[in-house]
């Protein structure tokens, strides 16, 4: 693994008997996981806009299931390799891919499982597809092979300021982890909003109270800030991270709700990317820590009312007006700020003494 | 090499299968065809296409025409889905005529001989595993199999677009295809990666395969030519991929033994 001031690019033993995944051996983890993340990227947009869905073996069905297959190949490799080297046994399972070790047949098996589930009780097009066991062991399992490289890197202790480059396979982990939770909670999902959807659901009549609609871009705002903020407060935790980390997830995540959105969102998905650059801007000046609570509390509060700020902002922009209930769009984030605040205290309590 | 093992163990013998047939079309012992058009129409031809499931109807004639609420224009192809062609003998309204047809049933092949077939070429296989650079002929020769069958697959749709349902329907074929020619250089340069690859791919085509069994057991088969030709090439990615799966991992825990 890489660590500060210096490259380690072949695998190295660890402290115990079990090897340490080098920095390519994570780098091609991770992008074999960022396959089968685009394949299942390209399948929630086949089911949210591909009206009739025949059969379970579409071509993004493929590239999921490939992407699997591609990545379960190569970490048997590197298992394989551990095992020419004499190591046996969970000896040859490098520091952090056991969990993924255990995941793969997992998610096999629930691959199976869903391909049974799909031509017995039929092909889900709606908020059932976010509820389906098969769906969910899946998704399970894929986030464990998919945090292998953020494993690593966490198990380190030589890591702890790296540059960005070094920190690309846990960064992509990361972001492809917050885009998956995210994925699967589409019915409280503020990224696939339009910029005319999001003026739309706070413009109604203060009499009647509200609406449907506002409800759930209310609720969705406050969902999503917690999936988008959590990643980078665990992570400010425990390093010190790169400039581009909070970029690379926006960019990640938009990949991810353009998809869905089918394209229609693209300013909002604009929002957040810039967005994620202030967050960066953030991190580089407040340089968050457990060690620094203050300012981890203040990015806790601070990126979660950037990120809402600039969404009304880029739709306004976008639209051309504001919506109409002022106390909407100047309130939700400030909520949001309170509860990244919130998450910040409830993850660093205390200072350590 | 446990570990390992249990891994490729589970990953095989749970794994989603990436069934070959495109476009959703599956192996069956009756298929539905079209018999004429009475009274026939000048230019008009109908077919069933899809393996049976879709009625096809070509306006070569200069009037429009009109089934199943669509006009079809003179020169369009026009397919459609209609309930009432899955009737033993069938009736379903072209304009003025009517296009009639049957549904054939023919009794499927006994699948004890083609599974029979199937361990024969996982005899095979594992036999070619084994050896250091031998199990990359056999994984060409179960790549071939598997791509024809895939290709085939595909062939038999009409009126869809060939590269998707071709992609569709290769699955873990996307890394197995490629994988092969790593087998290949593997075995020319004599690494011992090649028991690996083999190992690798033979999996991967052994759960491609495994949806297709039921080509063993029914008659019609969604392939673009004989249909033992297909039970063949079934066979020979299923039990040629076991084998080669079985025997590149033999392999690998006797080289690994000495190490």
């Amino acid at each position: 693994m890489l660590r500060q001031g210096r490259e380690q690019e072949l695998d190295e033993p660890a402290a115990g008997p079990r090897p340490r995944a080098g920095y390519r051996t994570d780098l091609i983890t991770v992008l074999l996981g960022t396959w089968f993340s685009i394949g299942l990227f390209l399948d929630a947009w086949a089911h949210s806009n591909v009206p009739e869905l025949e059969s379970f073996f579409t071509p993004w069905h493929a590239v999921f299931y490939s992407g699997f297959a591609a990545t379960g190949a190569w970490i048997l490799w590197v298992l394989w390799g551990n095992y020419q080297k004499g190591l046996r046994g969970l000896d040859a399972i490098p520091v952090g891919y056991g969990p993924a070790v255990f995941a793969l047949p997992v998610f096999a098996a629930a691959g199976a499982g869903d391909y049974l589930w799909h031509t017995v009780i039929g092909i889900e097009q709606g908020i059932d597809i976010l509820f389906s066991p098969t769906h969910l062991a899946l998704i399970s399992s894929m986030i464990l092979i998919l945090t292998t490289p953020l494993r690593t890197a966490w198990s380190d202790p030589a890591v702890i300021s790296p540059s960005f480059r070094q920190f690309l396979p846990a960064a992509l982990s990361l972001a492809f982890t917050a885009s998956l939770v995210l994925l699967f909670a589409g019915y409280a999902d503020a990224t696939v909003f339009t910029s005319d959807q999001v003026i739309r659901a706070f413009t109604f009549e203060k009499g009647e109270g509200g609406s449907g609609m506002a409800n759930r871009l209310a609720a969705s705002i406050m969902f999503t800030n917690l999936i988008m903020v959590v990643p980078l407060l665990s992570a400010a935790r425990r390093f010190r991270l790169p400039f581009g980390t909070a970029t690379l997830l926006a960019v990640v995540v938009m990949l991810l709700s353009t998809a869905v959105a089918n394209y229609t969102n693209m300013s909002t998905a604009v929002g957040f990317v810039v967005a994620g650059v202030i967050i960066d801007v953030l991190l580089l000046k407040l340089r968050p820590s457990e060690d620094r609570l203050k300012e981890y509390r203040i990015f806790g509060a601070a990126a979660s009312f950037v990120t809402w700020a600039v969404y009304f902002a880029a739709a306004g922009i976008d639209q051309g007006a504001m919506p109409s209930v002022t106390e909407m769009w100047t309130g939700a984030p400030v909520m949001a700020a309170l509860h990244g605040l919130l998450m910040a205290v409830v993850l660093v309590p205390t200072a350590r003494r | 090499m446990r570990v390992l093992l249990l891994v490729l163990v589970l990953l095989v013998t749970t794994a989603t299968p990436a069934r070959a047939h495109a476009g959703g079309l599956t192996p069956q012992d009756h298929l539905s065809r079209v018999t004429g058009i009475e009274p026939p129409l000048p230019g008009v031809t109908a077919a069933m296409v899809n393996h049976g499931t879709e009625v096809e109807i070509r306006n070569g004639g200069a009037t429009p025409i009109t089934v199943a609420d669509h006009v079809v224009a003179p020169g369009e192809t026009y397919l459609f889905r209609d309930e009432r062609t899955t009737a033993p003998r069938w009736e379903v309204p072209l304009g003025t005529s009517v296009i009639k047809g049957r549904v054939d049933t023919t009794p499927g092949p006994n699948p004890l001989w083609w599974l029979l077939i199937t361990a024969a070429f996982a005899l095979g296989g594992y036999l070619l595993g084994r050896r250091q650079a031998l199990p990359a002929v056999g994984v060409v020769v179960v790549t071939a199999a598997h791509v024809w069958h895939a290709v085939g697959s595909t062939l038999a749709v009409t009126g869809r677009p060939f590269v998707p349902l071709l992609i569709g329907a290769s699955g873990v074929g996307l890394v197995a295809w490629p994988l092969t020619a790593v087998a290949v250089v593997a075995a020319v340069r004599r690494r011992p990666a090649t028991a690996f690859v083999a190992a690798v791919v033979g999996a991967m085509l052994v759960v491609a395969g495994i949806p297709d069994v039921d080509s063993f057991r029914f008659s019609q088969l969604p392939f673009a030519g004989p249909g033992d030709l297909d039970r063949l090439l079934v066979a020979l990615t299923l039990g040629g991929g076991l084998g080669l799966a079985a025997g590149g991992f033999d392999y690998m825990r006797r080289a690994g033994s000495t190490t």
